[in-house]
């Protein structure tokens, strides 16, 4: 449904001020005819209209775990697999706090909705009546000066769009889907997708993507906080990397396995193109942060705890022989 | 605590305790045995 007449349910357009349904409330999506003019004088001082490119490489670059070179085969330990989700998380949140802008990882976000109820059955007529829950809601990232919330993929396989086409719906903020880029991925850029390039660095997305919007966000009241969980992992992760170590976060594992291709192909231009993946046999578990010393060819994973100690998980990571020496990393 | 030691000098390398933006090292063990895991990335010239 497109148009002016959907805006008890719908969403209102920065740009041309129309109101629109769910699936069309992204300028690109409902062809917006006001999102790419610009008014601009020119030579002679006269006003002239200019039409703007849909995307532009974003103004800030993330940093891959490893630096990779055109025309280069790199060997690596399956242990330090870098493009999983949780580090293309923790490189957009490092490069939000050097850039000096306050995010947070994980939030909770209390979400209050209505559902139905199945009541009483009476007389064959069965009653539902309406009752009001509250549940939670873990946005990747959430940056609240820009009310805007980030959703992180990693891409290889799939990418789901549902989460960030909820948020807005649920808690008016702005809310984008970032993958690494893969080139099956970019005729989805019109969905709002952004896209990491893990070569060139650089992240593709549309016009409106970090940048700052007025908004009816409720965010003010809610309190904010990072998951504690994550800010360690993310910690652990921010300076086993400053210290000059490849390091990576999150990586799958099994029984003597590790969830990781056996080959990667990529180039600059279209990012990751092709991978062998490697049959799933049995999941354990993900480990939480993985490193390896320059001078070392020891594999370390780490296991944060917070809440409780999980003696059980750390056996599996133990025995799964997949790591040289395993951490155990709590809060004093 | 004590029950992080025990783990810790059975099959940990040890434990790293995270304070106020710190980690300390704690206790450093016996080395584990890995199986052989690598993964090859292609970055073609375009």
């Amino acid at each position: 449904m497109v148009g002016k007449l959907t805006h008890i349910d719908g969403f209102k357009c920065k740009e041309c001020e129309y109101w629109y349904c769910i699936e069309h409330r992204i300028p690109e999506v409902h062809g917006c005819k006001r999102q790419r003019v610009e008014i601009m004088p020119d030579r002679r001082g006269q006003e002239r209209v200019s039409l703007l490119p849909s995307y532009k490489p974003f103004p800030f670059i993330i940093e891959p775990p490893i630096k990779l070179r055109t025309g280069e085969i790199v060997e690596l330990p399956k242990q330090l697999f870098p493009f999983t989700e949780c580090v293309l998380k923790f490189e957009l949140y490092r490069k939000l706090q050097e850039m000096g802008v306050k995010a947070y990882l994980d939030p909770k976000i209390p979400i209050e909705s209505t559902w139905k109820q199945l009541a009483t059955v009476a007389k064959k007529h069965l009653t539902i009546s309406y009752v009001k829950r509250t549940r939670s809601r873990y946005p990747d990232i959430l940056i609240p000066s820009f009310i805007e919330v980030w959703e992180v993929k990693s891409g290889l396989i799939s990418v789901d769009l549902q989460q960030a086409v909820d948020y807005p719906y649920i808690t008016g903020m702005s809310a984008y889907t970032i993958a690494w880029e893969c080139s099956y991925l970019n005729e989805f850029m019109k969905y709002g997708l952004v896209l990491a390039n893990p070569l060139t660095e650089e992240l593709k997305a549309s016009d409106r993507f970090f940048s700052l919007q007025p908004s009816d966000s409720k965010l003010s009241e809610l309190e904010l906080k990072s998951d504690y969980h994550k800010y360690i992992q993310y910690e652990l992760y921010k300076m086993l990397r400053e210290s000059k170590r490849v390091t990576t976060a999150e990586v799958e594992y099994g029984p003597n396995i590790i969830f990781a291709p056996d080959e990667i192909t990529m180039s600059e231009i279209d990012g990751i193109m092709d991978f062998k993946p490697v049959k799933r046999v049995r999941r354990l578990g993900r480990i939480d942060v993985l490193s390896k010393p320059k001078d070392e060819a020891a594999i370390d994973g780490y296991e944060v705890e917070v809440e409780k100690l999980d003696p059980e998980q750390w056996h599996k990571m133990i025995n799964s022989r997949v790591l040289d020496r395993f951490w155990i990393v709590i809060p004093r | 605590m004590r029950l992080v030691d025990n783990y810790v000098s059975l099959r940990c390398a040890g434990i790293i305790i995270y304070y106020d933006g710190e980690f300390e090292t704690f206790k450093e063990a016996e080395k584990l045995i890995r199986g052989e895991h690598s993964m090859k990335i292609k970055v073609k010239s375009e």
